[in-house]
């Protein structure tokens, strides 16, 4: 039973520190600005962090003109199918119901003679491979760069 | 045994019956005086959703009323919903309809008389209307029919740049709306110096100091047209 005792104790110290990190994790999250975040863990992380407050900032440009746009909004990431991975933002519009579902935008690269163009798949994964499916009732309202 | 389950089964039938005809959704006509003017008001359920202001075609603004509650409750018989309502534009005049049933035309003497910005926006607000009526959501409405969705491609306009045609886009959406798509604004919009959000407006007009969005219609496409080979 004596052995037994600083195990347990290490156990708990362990669980209370966890406990703390977790606490603390959003609080130290939000003391970084948006450029810090970008640095320190990637697009990714940047966005489902600030993906609400660009998402509050994008409708409020648009209310003070005039033109907001009906439905629900949402940010999530632009997934390139060309060059893998996170390489920004969009904001989609549509359907409530819909919009829940979007995860990502996928963009595609196109080009047809001289005309090229890039296309934005609204998709209901993050992992949406080379023939992405675009979920009806939700389009692209803006497309968000980030500058690190 | 057998008789009480018969007797007991047309009580339910009629109470289900009875139940549907009470829950279908009711349009009426009333006369009602506004600014010193006799108007025709239609109600759904006892809210107004559409006020008519004019006499046309040899009827009263009461009587063009009741010809609309008529035209309502036939489709309500025919158990279309909220999401069946839409309005459909044509040479400065709106029509709302319910599925294919044209139900009452915004025409040019409606819009002055109701003092409203145009056809469509008269049109759209009984739409809004009737939406409500029937417990629908207005918001939701202008996104409802993407099985007829339609795209194509219109100019990008710079909003920041007081109009100058900074590329093309591809919109798309229902078929009704994409129609209406002139141009899209392209708003700029900076925010912690970190972020630069592209916003794109379908927009009716190519007038880009006054937005007039057309509502469930987005981008599908950024389109880049190579004019010189240097």
């Amino acid at each position: 039973m004596k052995t037994r005792r600083p195990i347990n104790r290490i156990l708990v110290y362990t669980v209370l520190a966890a406990f703390v990190a977790l606490a603390v994790a959003p609080a130290v999250a939000f003391a970084f600005d948006i450029g810090d975040v970008l640095k320190i863990f990637g697009v990714g992380a940047a966005i489902k962090q600030f993906a609400d407050p660009i998402n509050k900032f994008i409708n409020k440009a648009l209310g003070e003109r005039g033109a907001e746009a009906r439905g629900a909004t949402k940010v999530v990431p632009i997934i390139s199918v060309g060059r893998g991975g996170y390489i920004g933002a969009a904001q989609v519009v549509g359907v409530p119901d819909n919009v829940k579902r979007i995860k990502a935008v996928v963009q595609v690269e196109a080009r047809f003679g001289d005309v090229s163009g890039n296309l934005f798949v609204p998709v209901d994964t993050t992992n949406p491979g080379n023939n992405p499916r675009a979920v009806d009732g939700v389009g692209v309202s803006a497309i968000i760069d980030l500058r690190i | 045994m057998r008789k009480s389950a018969v007797v007991a089964l047309a009580v339910v039938a009629a109470g289900v019956m009875l139940a549907t005809a009470l829950l279908a959704a009711q349009a009426t006509a009333r006369a009602q005086t506004v600014d010193g003017r006799e108007v025709g008001e239609v109600l759904v359920n006892g809210q107004v959703v559409i006020r008519l202001r004019t006499d046309q075609g040899g009827q009263t603004a009461v009587e063009r009323a009741g010809a609309v509650a008529e035209r309502l409750n036939d489709a309500f018989g025919r158990r279309v919903t909220w999401r069946d309502f839409s309005v459909v534009n044509f040479d400065g005049e709106a029509s709302l309809k319910a599925k294919d049933s044209v139900i009452v035309t915004a025409n040019r003497q409606e819009v002055d008389a109701a003092n409203a910005d145009s056809a469509a926006a008269l049109a759209g607000q009984w739409r809004d209307n009737v939406v409500r009526a029937l417990g629908g959501n207005p918001e939701e409405a202008a996104w409802d029919d993407w099985s007829v969705a339609a795209k194509k491609i219109v100019p990008v306009l710079s909003v920041n740049l007081n109009g100058a045609r900074v590329g093309a886009a591809q919109v798309g959406g229902p078929k009704a709306q994409v129609d209406k798509v002139k141009a899209v604004a392209q708003l700029d919009a900076d925010y912690h110096d970190r972020i630069r959000a592209r916003v794109y407006i379908p927009i009716s007009s190519l007038n880009v100091i006054k937005l007039s969005r057309v509502q469930g219609v987005s981008v599908v496409a950024l389109v880049d047209v190579k004019v010189l080979d240097l």
